[in-house]
């Protein structure tokens, strides 16, 4: 594959860690998290391992373009408008979280209105370029910021407050039954190539998945679920973390750089971490976007000569954003959230079988 | 003889047109059997090249036959096409000789701006020190003097409904890209300006666009870069009377290449890039930095440093985007006014402007210290950047990115920073994406996207 779809997947990998994928794997740290980790690594990576090999069949062209080709409209619409939908979610639940993070952490005087409005105004110039752009930002954005994290997860693996005892005494749950909540959730860290539906279209020329690649997105993901799990419960103990609202920004405050300028790495963690979240949901709402794009049409609605269609979703996000966002208040996010993330990630199956069904199809 | 005819008339009309002008000279020269006329314009036309070239051969040939034979063998006699075409290299410095009722032309240009300049502008320490002159016959002989290769290839075009000026189009037949070169060349024939002063003023109608801020083509009064860029197949434009080269199409890190970049060892060559970056990225931050730490989020700096900052603020009557902002409107008008003013008095300006951004201002309890240094850190890393054009692009966008940190704080200028970044890669130049990675091998980086 070429480089870009590695940005794809880390930019998942990173940005889950400030949704609550780790909140709900540390809610079932007495239960299955581990097992329900391992086993959402292993079905996630052959999943997109398999989601990839497909596309790779098919140079050029996105899951739209592959269903209208080979299924009738019936099958289509509906199936695109629900994939849409799931994708605006996944961009909306990262909204949501990093404005109630801003709030908490960096902008406590700013109106929810005024972060939500300043995050979605940037995201909405996003999302309207074209893939090719989104993906050149991806790439350089996630070159400038993806050194930080690494940098600070070195520095938490290697801190005095890391206490691997707690580590050691979570790895004692390992035996239990894995659960259905934390499998979904730590699912979501490794489905970032699942956004190839779109960008499929861009890599028009031939491309391979082969068992290195496999290799390398299950080493990264490993290494990300266990980050992501491990690290919190190292810095603030075993018994009691399932308390905690914002645990990995709590963890970055635990860290220190003796002789940065920047003195609480919170700060550098909680900009990368930006960075990265905004190109979560640019990724995700362009991808809504796309989609919708194949929806919803409409010929005549034009103004000197460009079509404003792509308009009315932006609306659309905005409204979707500024009303759903302050309705909510910190614990009803974290429950919809679990609810919206056990529903996203065995979505990919419908994508997966919907796929399968196509290549059957082609082939025939 | 139909020919005469028709030459007399053409030569009346002439007269007509040009009858007006004190320095339009109509001369009929007479010896013997020996008849020609000749029309030019005295204040343009070189008087020694006429003498020594049309008017004492003329003395000297035995027959009319035999001159007009002479003076078609010229190297500088050119092809008369219409009569509109004629009265323009009349006053571009041609002369008309009728001899046995036929017209011909030959050119011989008078031109003061061919002296070759110091490269003033993109200076660098070791390499090449002259740049282009004002002449575009010597233009291309520089360029063409620097690059023997059979393919490179010199169109010239005409811009300007009423200058007329001479404009080339310079490329290397082997490695241009045939898309680029096309869109270039449906761009200088779509050029309807009548007079086009300057190759900046031709790069800005040539991009069409009215509201854009990043420049897309590079203007370059080095011949060393012309070069390096003709033959990593761009197109060059060079306009008469203009000391400075276009170069498309251009890529956002092209402009923050200077060509001690060839010259230097590796290591030093990746060290000054990555000072100019660091000063883009300076130039670009700081502003906003300093309102969003001050205003907004003091504790991101350790304790010690962010007293300071506060520190240095003590007494100061305003917030502190007021205070920046007037900071950077007098460096700006500093830097305005030093470029305006005459050489002479430019010292003046900035002895004054030293007083203000120095001491003076802080000592009023005006701005803070840091503020000072903040504002001369922006000044000087501002200049690191190499091309003037991305120099004034990266000057206005620090105050579109100082508004957004005014308004939000530090979250808020992390978004503005990738929001320049998305908007350079939705840029293009010419097709090419403006803004975009590369770094594998240059196979594979086209493979794909």
């Amino acid at each position: 594959m070429n480089r870009y779809f590695y940005y794809l997947l880390a930019v998942n990998m990173v940005a889950h860690i400030i949704t609550s994928v780790p909140m709900v794997l540390f809610e079932a740290r007495k239960g299955g998290a581990i097992v329900s980790m391992i086993l959402s690594l292993i079905l996630g990576t052959i999943m997109i391992y398999w989601i990839t090999k497909i596309f790779t069949c098919f140079p050029g062209k996105g899951y739209p373009e592959l269903l209208k080709e080979y299924t009738s409209k019936w099958i289509s619409f509906p199936l695109l408008l629900s994939t849409a939908l799931v994708w605006f979610t996944a961009g909306l639940i990262t909204v949501i979280t990093y404005s109630a993070l801003l709030r908490r952490f960096l902008t406590p005087e700013m109106p929810l209105m005024g972060i939500i409005s300043m995050i979605v105004l940037f995201v909405s110039f996003g999302i309207l370029m074209n893939s090719r752009s989104v993906l050149y930002t991806v790439e350089i954005v996630a070159l400038l910021s993806i050194p930080f994290t690494i940098f600070i997860f070195i520095k938490m693996y290697l801190d005095k407050g890391m206490n691997w005892d707690f580590v050691r005494e979570a790895m004692m749950y390992i035996g239990n039954m894995p659960d259905y909540p934390s499998f979904s959730a730590s699912l979501y860290v490794i489905l970032g190539p699942a956004n190839l539906i779109i960008f499929n279209r861009v890599f028009t020329d031939k491309q391979k998945m082969t068992w290195k690649q496999l290799l390398i997105i299950g080493i990264t993901g490993a290494f990300a679920l266990f980050t992501s799990y491990f690290i919190p419960i190292g810095f603030q103990g075993f018994q009691h973390i399932n308390h905690l609202v914002h645990p990995w920004f709590l963890t970055a405050d635990s860290i220190r750089m003796k002789f940065g300028f920047i003195e609480r790495v919170l700060f550098i963690f909680a900009l990368v971490n930006l960075a990265v979240s905004f190109l979560s949901i640019l990724v995700h709402w362009h991808v809504t976007t796309e989609l919708l794009k194949n929806i919803i049409w409409f010929k005549k609605f034009q103004w000197k000569g460009y079509n404003l269609t792509p308009l009315v979703f932006v609306v659309l996000f905005w409204i979707g954003s500024l009303v759903i966002i302050p309705y909510l208040t910190e614990p009803q996010l974290h429950t919809y959230t679990e609810y919206a993330l056990n529903f996203l990630s065995p979505y990919v199956l419908v994508i997966l079988f919907s796929l399968l069904w196509i290549k059957k199809r082609a082939r025939a | 003889m139909q020919r005469s005819t028709k030459a007399t008339e053409t030569i009346r009309w002439i007269t007509k047109q040009l009858k007006p002008n004190t320095d339009f000279v109509e001369k009929n020269m007479k010896i013997e059997r020996k008849e020609a006329t000749l029309l030019f314009i005295k204040t343009v036309v070189d008087g020694d090249q006429l003498q020594k070239l049309v008017i004492k051969p003329f003395f000297e040939m035995d027959s009319e036959t035999h001159y007009e034979a002479y003076l078609q063998s010229l190297p500088s006699q050119q092809e008369i096409t219409t009569k509109e075409k004629l009265i323009i290299e009349l006053t571009k410095g041609s002369v008309i000789i009728v001899i046995r009722g036929q017209l011909i032309m030959l050119d011989v240009k008078k031109v003061n701006t061919n002296n070759v300049l110091e490269a003033a502008i993109e200076t660098t320490t070791q390499g090449p020190q002259y740049a282009f002159s004002e002449d575009i016959q010597t233009n291309i002989n520089l360029v063409r003097q620097r690059y023997h290769e059979p393919t490179l290839t010199v169109e010239i075009f005409e811009v300007g409904a009423k200058s007329h000026q001479a404009l080339a189009l310079m490329y290397d037949r082997e490695t241009v890209s045939q898309e680029v070169l096309n869109k270039v060349r449906k761009n200088l024939k779509e050029l309807k300006e009548p007079i086009i002063q300057s190759t900046v003023e031709l790069k800005r109608v040539m991009s069409k666009k009215k509201y854009t801020l990043f420049p897309k083509m590079m203007v370059t009064e080095r011949t060393d870069r012309v070069v390096y860029n003709l033959s990593g197949g761009k197109v060059v434009i060079l306009l008469d009377g203009d000391p400075f080269a276009i170069i498309a199409p251009c890529v956002f890190f092209d402009f923050l290449s200077a060509m001690d970049d060839n010259y230097y060892p590796y290591f030093v060559v990746k060290f000054l890039k990555g000072i100019r970056y660091l000063g883009m990225f300076f130039s670009l931050v700081l502003p906003g930095l300093y309102v969003a730490i001050s205003s907004y989020n003091p504790e991101i700096f350790r304790v010690q440093l962010a007293l300071s900052v506060a520190g240095s603020r003590v007494g100061i009557p305003y917030p502190s985007f007021i205070e920046v902002l007037f900071m950077l409107l007098i460096m700006e008008l500093l830097i305005e006014a030093s470029v305006r003013l005459p050489k002479v008095i430019s010292g003046t300006a900035t002895t004054v402007g030293g007083l203000i951004l120095g001491t003076a201002a802080t000592e009023a309890a005006l701005v803070s210290n840091i503020m000072i240094i903040i504002v001369s850190a922006v000044a000087i890393s501002n200049f690191a950047i190499p091309i003037n054009e991305m120099n004034t692009a990266v000057r206005v966008m620090k105050f579109v990115l100082l508004f957004i940190a005014t308004i939000s704080g530090i979250a808020g200028l992390t978004l503005g920073l990738i929001g320049l970044v998305m908007y350079l890669t939705h840029l293009n130049s010419f097709g090419e994406p403006y803004l975009k990675v590369f770094i594998q091998k240059k196979a594979n980086e086209n493979e794909g996207i």
